[in-house]
């Protein structure tokens, strides 16, 4: 029995390998009012084109761990589309506005390990007559065979203001908002996992994070960019105002807080390396952060602002993307512009995440 | 006892006596207008806001606001809710509603630079709580300018919650609780700050309300340009509105030299007994006025401006033309060099009498009863404030040396890119540089420095910050021209510029005066920045 396991396991285990290695790798991007685009990325160039029937502006891209469905928030917070990435054919819809008498925002989905679940974090207001009401934000759990009018299986209550949901490799839901909670989504029980609104760090105010960008495709850990001051130092000390990356294995589920550098910059993403070793982040500027130092390595002017960073899953390609219609693309090791990939008849990107898959 | 009953009884009865023989008190708002009001409220609104037994409509009948305020909810309510209704059914809407659930004089008087559409407005005295939660969107005077009890504020807030889903996302909400703070302690404040039921409001309503027609005259500065004397005549056409006519000449203040005559027709109403809203043609140029009423109704300010460029415009004090206005309404320039004959132009109503300015000898150039053109010459070496009297009237002065200082206004001025193609044309920003005295004590900044009026100086623009000078904001954001306007760039992002962006700019507006052998100089920030999307009637 306990060979066996090992077998299968050393039997995934390359499996795993073989799929990375062999297949190709794709990036999907959405962008205004109803595109979704399969991006063969290292041939710099689009793909497939699909449409979002009903749609305004698509932001968040959740895969489906078979690398098949992309699940597409759009219609400004309001709706989840699950799109076949082969044939384009709408395979799920939750149109959240599912109560008569609400309107509900959803900051943030992800999807179970299996596939079987989307959690939502959905922000409601009832809609009365001649008055608004706001409520309490919930998860909202759906089934991914829900079909296209898919309501919510389970619902939670949970904290406000979160931002950015995903799952751990466990099947643990993890929310980022004023704290870092671990939610269990059978139960919608949830605790404090990592605390940033009354954090315990020494000398450092609070911090602020507004993370929306999942690059986790290739590295399997989250990172972003988070800000706070030192309060020990003197408050016209430019350093006293840091930057750090806040990162969270989503096999081991450890959290690591690794500050990089001092005075104020603005970046709004960032991604690991595969190695670890290294971490890029983007805004107007792409950043090399070697993580064993810590410090920024490299700095280079990017032509515009860019709201995403992501990379190849062989770690050679640092890509970042959002805002126009380009995904820009970058040597890893000297930050040298390598390509581009303009999207047909430039779209609005706007606030659209990349996604990395591999078929 | 025997006694006080009929004592008492003939008191009553004088009372009610009384009560019946004076004229019962014509109402402001007329049983007419009372009756349409009602009505279009009914049959506009009644389908969401429901009436209730005692004639009140949910929501719509405990809240205060004032005729702008009024026009934009109804414009959310078409845009959000699906309100279908007529235009002049929502004009008449807008003055019922400001007629009968208006502020008073008093209640908008802290505000009214906003409600005016001044340009460049930083809003001073805000509660730091109040305008980190309020007014980081939109002014605080848009908060100010409304009247409604506690629950009404939180059902505001619920509006807000429900409309924009980054409210509690972004700086400056992201990190507190945002909802728990607007629903609790913000709308406890502004309830007590600024609730439905005030004396003011309920004085307002009791006293007259003044009609506006008849002969005015009018005075104003347009910074960059020079002052304004003219006339507006006002015709009554019912229901609180008014045709105008309007003859307006502007001197320009460093040469003395008259410059352009604006001359037109116009339309304006009267909202909430006060608010003295118009529009005019003037030398072909569409103008808008958004004036206040003194509470006696004989005397108004305000701005007039381009109704495209709301920032191009001019402060007014308008006087009715009646016996008991007379006097000086303004003195250009309020300042005199010694040894240096000047000419000086004064303004007012119902000017008479003798003319003089202790100290200066002044010969009478020009003269009618509402403008007085005079060349004065004070002697060489006097300083000090003086006065110039008019028959009985006086106004203050100042004759002086030399210019010590100048100063740039505003310290802080905003423009904004535009054009290109777009539907938002530029927003230019002006600046005037204003000389002054030390005054006695020879301090610069000390209470008895003497504003000298505007001066003709040289205008340059420079990059404000190292960080501009690394985006060669200077190059970029735009020009200033002779008379203090700087025009910005044109919108949109520009490939010639570092990451590709738009042609904003972090400047600093200096001015340079040439006095003789000296240079004077002076400087002020001007951000140059991107267009607003929406030019709602209350920023
Ligand atoms: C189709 C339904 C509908 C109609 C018709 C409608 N309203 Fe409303 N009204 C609403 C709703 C919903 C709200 C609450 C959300 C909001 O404030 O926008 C509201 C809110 C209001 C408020 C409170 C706003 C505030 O400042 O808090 C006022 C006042 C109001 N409406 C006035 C009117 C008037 C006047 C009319 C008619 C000209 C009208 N409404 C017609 C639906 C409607
Ligand atoms: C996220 C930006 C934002 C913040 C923060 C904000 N507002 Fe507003 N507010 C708006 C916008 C946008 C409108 C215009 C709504 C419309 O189109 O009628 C508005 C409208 C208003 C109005 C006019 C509504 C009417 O119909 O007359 C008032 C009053 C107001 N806000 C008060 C407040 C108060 C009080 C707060 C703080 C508790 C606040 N606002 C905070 C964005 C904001």
């Amino acid at each position: 029995m306990v060979k066996k396991l090992i077998i299968l396991s050393m039997m995934l285990w390359g499996m795993a390998l073989l799929s990375v290695s062999s297949a190709k790798e794709y990036m999907i991007v959405g962008a205004r009012p109803d595109k979704l685009y399969v991006i063969d990325i290292k041939a710099r160039k689009v793909e497939k084109t699909f449409t979002i029937p009903d749609s305004t502006a698509p932001q968040n891209i959740v895969i489906s761990p078979d690398g098949k469905i992309a699940y597409v928030g759009t219609n400004h917070l309001r709706s989840i589309v699950g799109i076949d990435l082969e044939s384009g054919d709408v395979v799920f819809r939750a149109d959240l506005d599912y109560k008569d008498d609400e309107r509900t925002w959803n900051y943030g989905f992800d999807i179970s390990p299996d596939g079987s679940e989307i959690y939502s974090y959905d922000i409601p207001t009832k809609i009365y007559l001649d008055r608004f009401e706001s409520r309490e934000p919930r998860l909202s759990v759906f089934k991914t065979n829900g079909g296209l009018e898919a309501k919510p299986v389970r619902e939670f209550p949970l904290p406000r203001r979160i931002h950015l949901l995903m799952v751990a490799k466990s099947g643990a839901l993890y929310a980022m908002g004023w704290d870092f909670y671990k939610v269990d989504v059978q139960t919608g029980k949830y605790e404090v996992a990592y605390p940033l609104r009354n954090w315990t760090q020494k000398n450092l105010s609070q911090p602020d994070a507004l993370a929306f960008w999942p690059s986790w495709d290739n590295n399997g850990i989250f990172s972003t960019p988070i800000y706070y001051a030192r309060t020990d130092m003197a408050e016209n000390n430019m350093e006293r105002y840091r930057t750090g990356l806040l990162t969270l294995d989503l096999k081991t589920e450890k959290f690591d807080l690794i500050d990089f550098q001092g005075a104020p910059e603005i970046l709004f993403s960032s991604v690991l390396h595969p190695n670890r070793k290294t971490a890029y982040a983007a805004y107007n500027t792409l950043l090399k952060i070697d993580l064993e130092k810590p410090h920024t390595a490299k700095r280079i002017d990017l032509n515009h602002t860019y709201y995403q960073t992501d990379i190849s899953a062989d770690g050679t390609e640092v890509y970042v993307g959002g805002t126009t219609c380009d995904v820009a693309i970058y040597d890893s090791t000297d930050l040298k512009h390598i390509g581009e990939v303009k999207l047909p008849n430039c779209p609005d990107m706007g606030a659209t995440v990349l996604r990395m898959i591999h078929k | 006892m025997k006694f006080i009953a009929p004592i008492l009884s003939i008191l009553l009865l004088t009372a009610g006596l009384s009560a019946c023989s004076e004229a019962p008190k014509k109402s402001n708002v007329s049983e007419a207008e009372k009756v349409t009001g009602r009505t279009l409220v009914s049959d506009n609104c009644s389908g969401c806001h429901m009436e209730a037994e005692d004639g009140t409509f949910s929501r719509i009948s405990f809240i205060r606001k004032t005729p702008e305020g009024w026009d934009m909810n109804i414009a959310r309510m078409m845009i959000f809710h699906g309100l279908e209704i007529e235009p002049q059914d929502r004009r008449a809407l807008v003055k019922y509603l400001a007629d009968t659930q208006g502020l008073a004089p008093s209640e908008t008087a802290a505000h009214r630079d906003i409600l005016e559409r001044k340009h460049n407005v930083i809003e001073q005295g805000v509660d730091p709580d109040l305008a980190a939660m309020c007014a980081r969107c939109h002014t605080y005077a848009r908060v100010a300018l409304q009247r409604r009890d506690k629950a009404e504020w939180q059902n505001l807030v619920h509006m807000h919650l429900g409309q924009w889903a980054s409210i509690e996302y972004q700086m400056l909400a992201r990190e507190r609780d945002w909802r728990a703070d607007a629903l609790g302690p913000v709308a406890e404040k502004l309830g007590k700050l600024y609730p439905l039921k005030t004396t003011a409001w309920t004085d307002w309503q009791k006293a007259e309300w003044k009609d506006m027609s008849g002969s005015w005259y009018m005075v104003g500065h347009v910074p960059g340009i020079g002052d304004m004397g003219g006339s507006m005549t006002v015709k009554a056409a019912g229901e609180g509105k008014y045709q105008t006519a309007f003859n307006m000449t502007f001197t320009d203040d460093n040469t003395g030299a008259e410059g352009i005559n604006l001359t037109g027709m116009g339309k304006s109403i009267v909202h909430t007994g006060y608010e003295w809203r118009g529009t005019a043609t003037l030398n072909d140029v569409k103008y808008r006025q958004i004036w206040a009423a003194s509470p006696d109704g004989n005397r108004m300010t305000g701005r007039f401006f381009k109704k495209d460029h709301p920032e191009d415009g001019m402060t007014i004090t308008a006087w009715r033309n009646i016996p008991e206005n007379n006097g000086i309404m303004s003195i250009v320039p309020a300042a005199l060099k010694a040894g240096k004959a000047t000419e000086i132009v004064i303004s007012g109503l119902n000017l008479s009498g003798d003319i003089s300015i202790p100290g200066a000898e002044v010969t009478v150039k020009q003269a009618s009863d509402s403008r007085i053109v005079i060349s004065a010459l004070a002697q060489d070496g006097a300083t000090g404030p003086a006065k110039i009297t008019v028959g009985n009237d006086s106004a203050p002065l100042a004759i002086y040396l030399q210019v010590d200082y100048l100063k740039v206004t505003p310290e802080y001025g905003i423009s904004r890119v535009g054009g290109g193609g777009g539907p938002i044309p530029k927003v230019a920003a002006q600046f005037e540089a204003v000389g002054y005295t030390f005054g006695p004590d020879g301090k610069q900044g000390t209470d008895d420095d003497v504003n000298l009026g505007r001066l003709p100086v040289i205008w340059q623009v420079d990059n404000y910050s190292p960080a501009a000078a690394a985006m060669q904001d200077v190059k970029y954001a735009g020009h200033i021209t002779e008379n203090g306007t700087f025009i910005p760039a044109v919108a949109g992002p520009n490939p010639e510029r570092k990451y590709g962006t738009n042609n904003a700019g972090d400047l600093k507006v200096i001015a340079s005066y040439h006095n003789g052998t000296r240079t004077l100089t002076a400087e002020a920030h001007l951000i140059a920045t991107v267009q607003r999307w929406n030019n709602p009637p209350i920023m």
